[in-house]
């Protein structure tokens, strides 16, 4: 039961962030912060150091595993501050 | 309800310490319940959190979800560039102070050198030019401060093709022209001298000895100022002595042709107004027996008048040379003013 609601409610939100543009924005907002923060710098040189280390060429799926844990954790907390009231506003102005 | 602790104190009646007891049990119980109630919250929560599917309710689970689903496209998309950049040019990536090759990029093989003139010290690569602007060969600049150096003295004795004697203040000729020209100048002179190859080398400027280049062009120099007046007196900067040898060629004007006419009419004996029939019938074959080094030219530039300047000018030399010596005082031409092709010819040498 509540599940359902639960998936309804998101699916519900997801819809209307991206129907309204909301999504979009937020994206490239949290991608300006995280540029001009030099995260996403960091992050490159991250990747290509775990890249190179292996023999050989791994896919992409693979990098992406194996570096999520440090992207995430690596964030500035007043962007991410800052990117989650935003989206609380618009998720509590929804429901 | 009946606790040892109540028999033991006497003091107090049963019964108060009974209801003491009671609310004390009482609280406790609430207490507990309470944090059953809590517990039971927080673990309502707490699988909630856990599972996928439940999946949390609350606003903060939301947002944060939601934020990890931007993170994730953004993540995405630097790693498959990163990923492209490593697949397509392996080892693009570079540590801070390294160059793309990962190698150091300063040269540390640079040698110093010690100028034989000064004895100062230069890297490899300054060691070339500081020699030339050292002994004088660079340019204007060099060579005058250079040759100041090397004494004042010196230039008197040498007169140094390198030091601005007479000329080069007033040319603005580079140096290679001045070498050119001065290359030339020797060549007009000294045919047979040993320079001829030393000229050649002007423009390059090597010579045995470096701590005198000034004295070993002076012999040169010397026989050099004078032939050079061939070829500068073009410019106007040499005044052609008069009675030598090598005419310069004077500019054309009608000046040189009034000479020219002159001196045909005084050497004939007749004004042109009496003969001018005459003159040009008679005036070639007169010419060519009073001048030496007739040119049949000039006698047609006469013939023809005011039209002849070009030839005319072409013998101005030779009638120069006639004009000085044969010219007798006094003039037959007494100007009536009826010279019609003659007028501007006259004009300035007109003798009464």
């Amino acid at each position: 039961m509540s599940t359902v609601t639960n998936d309804h409610i998101r699916s519900n939100l997801h819809r209307e962030l991206v129907e309204s543009g909301k999504r979009d924005q937020l994206v490239e907002l949290l991608r300006a912060r995280l540029i001009e923060s030099g995260w996403r710098d960091e992050l490159k040189m991250y990747t290509k150091e775990k890249i190179q280390a292996r023999e050989k060429m791994p896919s992409v799926d693979e990098v992406i595993r194996e570096v999520s844990p440090f992207a995430r954790s690596s964030i500035p907390d007043n962007i991410k501050a800052e990117l989650l009231s935003k989206i609380s506003v618009f998720v509590e102005d929804t429901l | 309800m009946s606790s040892p602790l109540a028999r033991s104190s006497s003091t107090m009646s049963s019964s108060d310490i009974e209801a003491l007891f009671a609310k004390i049990h009482k609280d406790q119980a609430s207490q507990l319940e309470l944090l059953r109630h809590t517990k039971r919250a927080m673990d309502k929560s707490l699988a909630s959190k856990d599972s996928a599917d439940n999946g949390g309710a609350s606003l903060a689970s939301l947002s944060f979800e939601i934020l990890s689903e931007l993170l994730d496209e953004i993540v995405l998309d630097v790693v498959s560039e990163s990923h492209r950049e490593v697949k397509n040019m392996r080892s693009i990536f570079v540590r801070a102070g390294l160059d793309i090759f990962g190698q150091n990029p300063q040269s540390n093989s640079t040698q110093a050198y010690d100028c034989v003139h000064c004895q100062r010290s230069f890297p490899a690569q300054r060691y070339a030019p500081h020699l030339e602007k050292c002994l004088g060969l660079a340019g204007r600049a060099s060579s005058r401060v250079a040759s100041r150096r090397m004494g004042a003295g010196e230039r008197a004795g040498s007169g140094s093709p390198f030091t601005p004697v007479s000329y080069s203040d007033d040319r603005e000729a580079s140096d290679s022209d001045k070498d050119v020209v001065e290359k030339k100048r020797k060549k007009n002179t000294n045919n047979g001298g040993g320079y001829a190859s030393g000229n050649g080398s002007a423009s390059t400027k090597e010579n045995g000895d470096y701590s005198t280049p000034s004295s070993s062009k002076s012999s040169s120099t010397g026989k050099g100022s004078k032939g050079g007046s061939t070829k500068l007196k073009g410019l106007g900067l040499f005044t052609p002595p008069t009675g030598s040898a090598p005419r310069p060629p004077t500019p054309v004007g009608e000046i040189s042709l009034g000479f020219l006419d002159d001196s045909l009419l005084l050497a004939n004996g007749r004004t042109l107004q009496n003969g001018g029939g005459s003159v040009g019938s008679s005036a070639p074959v007169s010419t060519s027996q009073k001048l030496s080094s007739s040119n049949p030219k000039r006698a047609n530039g006469i013939s023809s008048s005011g039209s002849g300047s070009g030839a005319g000018a072409g013998s101005a030399s030779a009638t120069v040379s006639v004009s000085s010596q044969k010219r007798p005082p006094g003039g037959n031409i007494d100007g009536d003013g009826d010279e019609d092709g003659m007028d501007i010819l006259q004009t300035p040498k007109k003798k009464k």
